[in-house]
């Protein structure tokens, strides 16, 4: 281990290694209920100190984990294994910005809402918006396929990004894809996005810009009942009406947001859906009435239209904060994410309660009601012995119902080392010994991001997960 | 019938039943891949009988070309081998849809014409207008990587299809996605099938979101003396508001060329032949959708943009002439080739928006290029499509590779990626048809390997010889 953090340093510098145990502390935590902790992070500022870093790394067999923001939630930047975490923060430059092509290249660790900042003034921006946008990096949203509640019109990160440049586990630094059409050859670029950092590690991205809509409205419907609420949206998506966001929050969740924002929401209701339609203005106007008519339909008590940007962008800052404000009611939130077809929303939303009520523990419901994401927060007392067991139990009841329904194990959060075990509910043994083999093609000895994705047993590099770094309590 | 034909043809009928082998020399016509038929073809209907056939083919080291409506089994380079050909026209059906889902899932042998039916009934679409179209099936369109008008607004395949069944090189079955829209389960292995010509695994399932049918759609046309106004008119509907859902620019040979075949074909095109004339150059099509008030706003602001970038005619048209410049635009590329009677090539140039007039301009302007009928269609994106060819316009057929090599030239001036989906057997050898090879190509073979160990999909098709 010294002789490694003695090349490190000669490579980086001594202020770009980090081994002390105090200063590694907040590199075992990412946004999930997870916890392990690296041997060394390290802070590269080039490609190319990227592609010594694992060369180093090979050298002394030491696995290698990427980080953006750390705001994941499946624990996907967490090193299982130890060894060296890759931190992107001083790769955090945009690059280019072509306005006319719509195209920005930057470095994995720009921040997601610093892209649309940088490009607003030509009235573009990026599309994917994480709630965590604005401190979530752009490598770590192609490493997880980020979403976000506006992906229900212009799609996942995947849908918006064409070229990638890549270290591979053995230092050898390529490129995938192209700024433009496709230059023929697989569509390595839609592989990557989404691999969870198991294939390659992310020096430059290559994404395509968005122009921002002519008109915007946004609409707060609100129900007495969490039903009708559902069976709005359901109604809306059955109608072929197609908002480019559709949030849905329960009441009790909204009484939290509202004692921590104060964004405007009623403390009295069932449920609401938050709903945004963009466009031409005439497109706007036509589809605001077709949604206020479905929502009059199912019960609304009441639609409301956001008056003006500063109304809207407070609505979307309780929505974006509702994870910041289950922090002043528990100690504590483990927030889920499975998927749905969307007809299945009301039997999802009655399912989730009752679990949450089998368990004994409070459920909120906060989630991308319009593409059937569901994202219930499970709130857990760490102190209360059994209760953080209780939540994960929760959570794997959830997603074995969305995945009985014909749903997935993940939305947009990714598998990471959360739910690796649960994946042989969707997948075969011969299905994992493909992924096996197509992961074996990038990262042949498993030394990057070891342990995700792939259940014990059926993937590679078992050997370099350490017993007592996987997943646990972290207030434990 | 050749020995292994003969012995293909026992097997094959004792795995799928018998009458579902071809093995006599006029069934087999129809899966002549650069005039090389295979010794069978077999006609699979589950994804058990693909397993199958697989393993059979693995124990007897046979190679195969998974195949659907048979349109673009000349694309790519012939492969080296070529035993059978896996016909999958009988994995025929809509397995899972429900419209209030927005998703849909059919057997990759579904045509698109029968999944555009379905879905119309609930006014919903896939965007997967590809040429070819009345002929070709899901997964052949998938599997082909071709572009279609909607990319403009829908992207391609691999933007909509959100999961996959398949088989791979093993006789394993295989899945990756699922029946929902967002989904981040597991590696998205089906995106590398979607262009992979069949090299990686043969598809039998395929699944799509799918989007609402406009209330109505209209398609505008306006012509241009001059290739800086028609760009111009471009680079102003990129810069507005406007959410046209196709978007091409063409010179009046291939436009002509793309409504000639449409004449031909029986189809009464009066309204819309009727705008062209002789001194206009250059057109730019654009579709678009919406409700009445929208349509009319799109046409009212196209109008005055054609105006401003001095078109010398703009028309928009609505019903039966909107379907008819739709499907001469969708079929365009077909057309251009089939003109030249499928002797010449269509490169396929991956430029930049900004830059796609300057390079058309650079092309077309060239005089060595002239007797070769120069013809583009390009899309808004910036994918542009150059035809030249030998045959129709006096160019000696000897020349033509060397026509063809400046063309290259040129477009490696503008830095744009390239590559041929369109080829003559007899020029495959001497041309760049996968274009230059970048370091990606290690990975590129890697995954070949991953999915096909024994390489028993379609050999030598793929770039870098995969």
């Amino acid at each position: 281990m010294t002789s490694l953090l003695h090349e490190l340093q000669a490579l980086l510098g001594e202020a770009a290694v980090l081994s002390r145990p105090e200063d590694l502390l907040m590199y075992e935590y990412d946004g999930s209920v997870d916890h392990a902790r690296p041997d060394a992070v390290v802070f590269p500022a080039t490609t190319e100190e990227v592609a010594n870093i694992v060369r180093i790394a090979a050298r002394h067999d030491v696995p290698i984990v990427g980080r953006g923001a750390g705001t994941g939630l499946s624990g996907g930047a967490l090193p299982l294994g130890g060894g060296v975490m890759i931190v992107f923060a001083r790769m955090n430059r945009i690059l280019e910005i072509d306005i006319e092509n719509r195209r920005a290249v930057v470095q994995p660790g720009v921040v997601n809402f610093d892209l649309t900042l940088a490009v607003q003034h030509a009235g573009l921006y990026f599309a994917p918006d994480p709630s965590s946008q604005r401190a979530c990096t752009l490598g770590g949203n192609v490493s997880e396929n980020a979403g976000g509640p506006h992906t229900l019109a212009y799609g996942v990160t995947t849908n918006h990004v064409c070229a990638l440049e890549l270290v591979l586990p053995d230092g050898e630094i390529t490129r995938v894809g192209s700024r433009f059409d496709n230059a023929g050859g697989y569509d390595l670029t839609g592989l990557l996005v989404g691999s969870e950092g198991t294939l390659a590690l992310v020096t430059e991205i290559t994404v395509k810009l968005s122009r921002q809509p002519e008109a915007v409205k946004t609409l707060l419907a609100i129900f007495e009942s969490v039903d009708d609420a559902t069976e709005t949206v359901v109604d809306l998506t059955a109608q072929s009406i197609t908002p480019s966001a559709c949030e849905m929050m329960d009441g009790w969740t909204l009484c939290a947001i509202e004692d921590y924002v104060h964004a405007g929401f009623p403390r009295d209701s069932g449920a609401v859906l938050l709903i945004e339609v963009e466009g031409l203005t005439e497109a706007v106007t036509s589809q605001a009435e077709a949604v206020t008519t479905v929502c009059k339909a199912h019960r609304a008590r009441e639609v409301r239209t956001a008056r003006d940007t500063a109304e809207r962008e407070l609505l979307w800052k309780g929505r974006k904060n509702a994870f910041g404000a289950m922090g002043r009611i528990a100690p504590c939130n483990y927030v889920l994410d499975g998927v749905i077809p969307r007809s299945k929303l009301p039997a999802a939303l009655r399912e989730t309660q009752a679990i949450g009520k089998r368990f004994g523990l409070r459920v909120g419901n906060i989630f991308h009601a319009g593409d059937g994401n569901l994202h219930p927060i499970v709130l857990y007392d760490p102190r209360v012995p059994g209760q953080f067991e209780k939540a994960v139990q929760a959570s794997h009841d959830v997603l074995r119902f969305c995945v009985a329904a014909g749903g997935a194990l993940t939305g947009e959060h990714g598998v990471g080392m959360e739910k690796s075990e649960l994946m042989p509910l969707l997948f075969s043994d011969a299905d994992f010994a493909l992924m096996r083999r197509v992961h074996d093609a990038f990262n042949p000895r498993a030394s990057l991001n070891p342990g995700k994705i792939f259940p014990l047993g059926k993937g590679c590099g078992e050997t370099r997960i350490r017993p007592h770094a996987t997943a646990g309590n972290p207030a434990a | 019938m050749s020995t292994t034909g003969e012995r293909v043809k026992a097997k094959a009928e004792s795995l799928l039943g018998a009458g579902c082998a071809v093995t006599d020399p006029a069934g087999l016509a129809r899966y002549d891949i650069d005039g090389t038929p295979p010794s069978a073809a077999l006609q699979a209907a589950s994804a058990d009988e693909v397993c199958e056939v697989v393993r059979f083919a693995l124990a007897e080291k046979l190679a195969i070309v998974p195949c659907g409506g048979a349109t673009k089994l000349s694309m790519g380079m012939p492969p080296v081998r070529y035993d059978l050909a896996l016909d999958l026209r009988k994995l025929d059906r809509v397995l899972q849809y429900d419209p209030g889902d927005l998703t849909v899932s059919a057997g990759a042998g579904l045509p698109l014409e029968a999944l555009r039916q379905t879905l119309a009934v609930h006014h919903q679409l896939v965007p997967l207008d590809t040429p070819y179209f009345e002929r070709s099936t899901l997964g052949g369109a998938i599997a082909s990587g071709l572009d279609s008008p909607s990319r403009e607004l829908f992207g391609t395949a691999r933007d909509f299809l959100i999961g996959a069944e398949f088989v791979t090189g093993t006789g394993e079955t295989g899945k990756s996605g699922g029946c929902v829209v967002k989904n981040v389960t597991g590696y998205d292995l089906h995106k590398l099938l979607a262009g992979s010509l069949g090299t990686l695994a043969v598809l039998t399932r395929v699944n799509f979101r799918t989007f609402p049918l406009p209330a109505e759609s209209r398609t505008f046309f306006a012509a241009f003396a001059r290739l800086n106004d028609a760009g111009g008119f471009l680079q102003a509907i990129r810069d507005s508001p406007l959410l046209p859902s196709s978007l091409e620019l063409l010179n009046a040979r291939a436009w002509n060329t793309a409504l000639g075949a449409a004449i031909q074909a029986g189809m009464d095109t009066s309204d819309v032949s009727s705008c062209t004339g002789a001194r206009e150059e250059w057109l730019v099509v654009a579709g678009f959708g919406g409700n009445a008030a929208v349509c009319s706003r799109q046409e009212r602001d196209l109008m005055a943009m054609a105006g401003r970038a001095s078109a010398t005619n703009a028309q928009s048209w609505t019903g039966d002439s909107d379907a008819l410049a739709r499907q001469v635009i969708r079929e365009a590329l077909p057309a251009i080739w089939e003109s030249g009677g499928g002797t010449g090539m269509i490169v396929r140039i991956g430029t930049s928006p900004a830059s796609a007039t300057a390079l058309i301009g650079s092309l077309c302007c060239a005089p060595e290029l002239q007797p070769f009928r120069p013809m583009v269609l390009a899309r808004g994106g910036g994918t542009v499509y150059f035809a030249l060819s030998p045959s129709a316009g006096g160019g000696s057929s000897d020349a033509f590779p060397g026509a063809v090599r400046t063309a290259l030239a040129i477009i490696a001036k503008h830095a744009a990626p390239a590559m041929i989906p369109w080829c003559a057997p007899q020029w495959k050898s001497e041309l760049p048809v996968w274009g230059e090879a970048g370091r990606d190509i290690l990975l590129m073979r890697r995954i070949k390997q991953a999915f096909d160990p024994q390489g028993i999909f379609a050999p030598g098709r793929f770039a870098g010889g995969i």
